[in-house]
């Protein structure tokens, strides 16, 4: 007899619907699993086996064939157990056919016949839906995660046997939704601008930079408050989408990160320790994964002390800072994944971190320079403020508390962002940081004196052509935080102001 | 006859040093003497086996002549020990070098030099004084002569040059630009001062070409300024070569604490003069100096400063302040400090040595 159900191979952050279809008939005993398997999923063979076996059906002694179709795709992950074991069931006649109609089966078996959580179980119920099925069972545990995109009745189920009890209609469970609201609306709590005292300035160049979409440097010797700083940013940036955060849980839930339960509402901030090699920043491993870029999507990459990191994981990050995705290439896979960040970097003005202040710091110029010349211009010119941080003073630690919250600086944000979004309409640019140097004279014209100013500036400063374009581009988003419509020369002064030390 | 072409030669030959060039001279007499010498003979005078295989080799020999005769062709001079030209501060002292090649021009015999030394990584304080004091002196008619190093020697060159005069002497060939970081500097001496060096062009900065040239250092000026150092510092081989020839030596004084000033203020235990003003420098040279000064020509610099600006530049020192520090002390927004630090900056009163730290220009 022949009998077939479904499951999801997960590609990329997305899911492609699998067929597994069993056949037994007479000929040799035995099981084989066919369908271009990672050894992961030969070994289901075994465990569909005794997981059958132990929850006492004694499956017929006949040939059983098992295919994962398209045969071409190569499948991996033990998500499958569950689909393999219910149509080899459903061929030898222990389920009808019909109970497993319009039915996605997720879950790996366990030997005793317990189904155990597997990951990427969000691109599988939003694949699910895509194609027209009405029931998803899942493991009790992934049931939260299954019933995130609303249009399936999720089953979560302990066991096999609790499987074949449902299809045979002796039990119902009701899909989990209170459960499910509970955790949409859960907010983590942030680090907030309010705890950090003084600072005016990086705090000042921060919002900029979440406004304009900017990535940011900050400079400063070791305990100035770099990392704090950084950790607060996602406290201001807008509330994440349902779009957005649909997209980040499912990145999450491919890579096996999603928390219990629940979309991901936080934007993420990922602080990789400079260690991480290329393959953990970009993605990777035989089979792709998302990287740390694509788990900071729609968030914070924050590499701390960057001229530790290695040059090679570093200068990978061009691509996403350009295109806002990263291709990951494997012999056998070519992955997609979003890799939408803010990127923020931290670094010490020199070796011993104490630099301009000559009384601590004993470095060479020389070396200072070749410390600064580990980041590359590449990478630096894709940072539009790099702000210099001074360790604090006892003056700023005294009047604690008088920092505004991160509500109020996120309303401003907001206001700024949606300026800009009215702006871009239409051109595939959402903040000023995407403005291309040809669309300057458009959305960026200066006046006559603001020209002299950067004259001035580009004389003075020795700026390149694209610091120079940075210095513009702050500037646009300056008076847009200000709700002006063209470029005054105070938003200029401030923009070279935040211009690069290196 | 200076036999000039024939010290060329000499000063080509590195494996020649000063000690083995002395002996070689006494038993010849001349460099031509020791040109013409052979191998027997030049083993006689008892210097290494290497320098007389050098003094022999063919390298040094084919073209020298013609290649000194192009030197002017190049822009360099090329002055022998009693000759015309020789400065005449180095002639009497002990250790002279027995020539000198120079670009640009050589300091003036009659108008009175000064020469400034100091850290390489000096800070903000030294940069200052430095650019300060040469700048005054330097406005005042001193030639200030110094090592064209980082730090100290470059600030205040580059601030000499502004208003006088000033003259570089180099640890490597005149043609050489050691440290390239200088390079504008070294152009801007060329044209209105001058390179010096006892070295023949092309040859590299060797270390220890450096202590050698400090005596030269010394040896051209009426006075030694110090403008930072610390406790052992290859500054202060220059104060000992100023003290050997009888300089007045000056210090800037600085903090008690403050380790980049440590040989400054020991020095000034010692007995040198605390120079805090260009006036305390002028007032030791002048004792010295035969030649004309004009005192009235510092002038104080009076910079049209909006009022804005006066208060933001009042608070400012010599020491970099964050831009955050400022804040806290005047009443204005961070935009609006921007601005003033722009403009300050534009106008050459304050500068930025990193990020958002702004310092006093001197």
């Amino acid at each position: 007899m022949f009998s077939k159900t479904y499951a999801a191979a997960i590609r990329g952050i997305d899911a492609i619907l699998v067929k597994v279809e069993a056949d037994v008939r007479d000929g040799l005993p035995g099981l084989e699993l066919v369908g271009f398997l990672a050894s992961e999923l030969k070994e289901a063979r075994e465990r569909v086996r005794a997981a059958i076996h132990n929850v006492g059906i004694l499956l017929p002694p006949k040939k059983i064939t098992v295919n994962l179709s398209p045969a071409d795709v190569r499948k991996e992950g033990t998500a499958f157990d569950l689909a393999i074991a219910v149509a080899i069931l459903a061929a030898s006649g222990y389920i009808s056919m019909k109970s497993i109609e319009n039915i996605m089966f997720v879950g790996e078996l366990s030997l005793d016949g317990c189904l155990n959580p597997v990951s990427g179980i969000l691109p599988t119920a939003c694949c699910a839906g895509e194609n027209g099925f009405k029931s998803l069972i899942v493991p009790f545990r992934n049931r939260a995660e299954a019933a995130l995109t609303g249009a399936l009745n999720v089953w979560g189920c302990d066991s096999l046997s609790d499987v074949l009890r449902l299809l045979s209609g002796e039990c119902q469970k009701p899909p989990l939704e209170e459960e499910v609201k509970e955790v949409l609306v859960k907010q983590p709590k942030q680090p907030d601008f309010s705890e950090i005292c003084g600072q005016r300035a990086a705090k000042r160049a921060i919002e900029v930079a979440v406004c304009g979409g900017h990535n940011l440097l900050f400079v400063g010797s070791p305990g100035s408050g770099k990392t704090m700083l950084a950790k607060c940013i996602p406290s201001i940036m807008p509330e994440l989408t349902l779009e957005e955060s649909l997209e980040l849980s499912k990145i999450y839930s491919v890579s096996g990160r999603m928390p219990v339960g629940g979309l991901i509402r936080k934007r993420p901030f990922i602080a990789p320790h400079h260690s991480v090699t290329a393959a953990a920043m970009a993605g990777g491993g035989r089979c792709p994964k998302p990287g740390q870029v694509s788990l900071a999507t729609h968030g914070v990459l924050f590499l701390d002390e960057l001229p530790e990191f290695e040059r090679r994981t570093v200068e990978l990050l061009r691509q996403p800072l350009e295109e806002r995705r990263i291709t990951v290439n494997r012999v056998t896979d070519c992955c997609d994944y979003p890799a939408s960040f803010m990127f923020v970097a931290a670094m010490n003005p020199c070796p011993c971190g104490a630099y301009p202040d000559r009384a601590k710091c004993h470095c060479t110029e020389p070396q200072i320079r070749r410390y600064q010349g580990k980041v590359s211009r590449a990478i630096l010119d894709r940072i539009d403020l790099i702000m210099q941080v001074s360790p604090i003073r006892f003056e700023e630690l005294k009047d604690s508390g008088g920092g505004e919250d991160s509500s109020v600086i996120r309303e401003r944000v907001a206001a700024a962002r949606s300026v800009q979004l009215a702006r871009y309409r239409g051109l595939g640019i959402r903040t000023n940081a995407e403005l291309s140097a040809s669309q300057f004279p458009q959305f960026c014209p200066l006046k006559k004196s603001g020209e002299e100013i950067l004259k001035e500036a580009f004389y003075r400063c020795g700026l390149s052509a694209r610091a120079y374009h940075r210095i513009i581009r702050v500037a646009r988003t300056l008076a847009d935080m200000d709700g002006e419509d063209n470029i005054g020369e105070g938003h200029l002064y401030e923009a070279v102001g935040y211009r690069n030390m290196i | 006859m200076l036999q000039e072409q024939y010290w060329y030669w000499l000063s080509k030959v590195e494996e020649v040093g000063g000690a083995a060039r002395t002996r070689l001279l006494q038993a010849f007499g001349s460099p031509e003497g020791i040109y013409r010498a052979n191998e027997g003979e030049l083993n006689c005078t008892g210097i290494a086996q290497k320098a007389v295989r050098a003094l022999l080799a063919p390298k040094y020999r084919e073209g020298v002549f013609e290649e000194f005769h192009k030197l002017e062709e190049r822009g360099i001079y090329f002055v022998v020990k009693g000759g015309t030209g020789y400065p005449g501060r180095l002639e009497e002292l002990d250790g002279s070098p027995d020539f000198l090649f120079y670009r640009g021009e050589l300091p003036d015999e009659k108008k009175p030099a000064l020469a400034v030394v100091g850290a390489r990584e000096c800070s903000a304080y030294g940069r200052g004084m430095a650019n300060r004091l040469a700048e005054e002196l330097a406005g005042a008619g001193i030639q200030i002569i110094s090592g064209m190093a980082r730090g100290v020697d470059g600030h205040a060159q580059r601030a000499a040059l502004r208003y006088g005069k000033s003259f570089g002497v180099l640890g490597c060939g005149v043609d050489v630009c050691y440290p390239l970081d200088n390079f504008s500097l070294y152009e801007e001496l060329i044209e209105k001062g001058g390179i010096l060096s006892e070295y023949a062009p092309g040859s590299p900065g060797l270390a220890w070409h450096f202590p050698m040239r400090n005596r030269i250092i010394s040896g051209l000026a009426d006075g030694l300024l110090v403008v930072e150092a610390r406790k052992k510092s290859g500054t202060l081989i220059t104060v000992e070569c100023a003290l050997e020839q009888g300089k007045d030596v000056f210090a800037v004084p600085g903090r008690a604490d403050d380790l980049l000033s440590e040989g400054c203020n020991e020095l000034i235990r010692q007995g040198a003069c605390m120079a805090t003003c260009s006036a305390d420098i002028l007032e030791g040279l002048l004792l010295h100096c035969t030649g004309s000064l004009n005192i009235n020509k510092i002038e104080k610099n009076n910079f049209l400063l909006e009022d804005a600006e006066k208060i933001v530049y009042a608070y400012l020192r010599l020491e970099p302040k964050h831009i955050d520090e400022i804040l806290l002390s005047v009443d204005f927004s961070l935009p609006e400090l921007m601005k003033i630090l722009f403009s300050l900056e534009a106008k050459g009163v304050v500068y930025s040595p990193a990020g958002n730290y702004y310092a006093l220009q001197k």
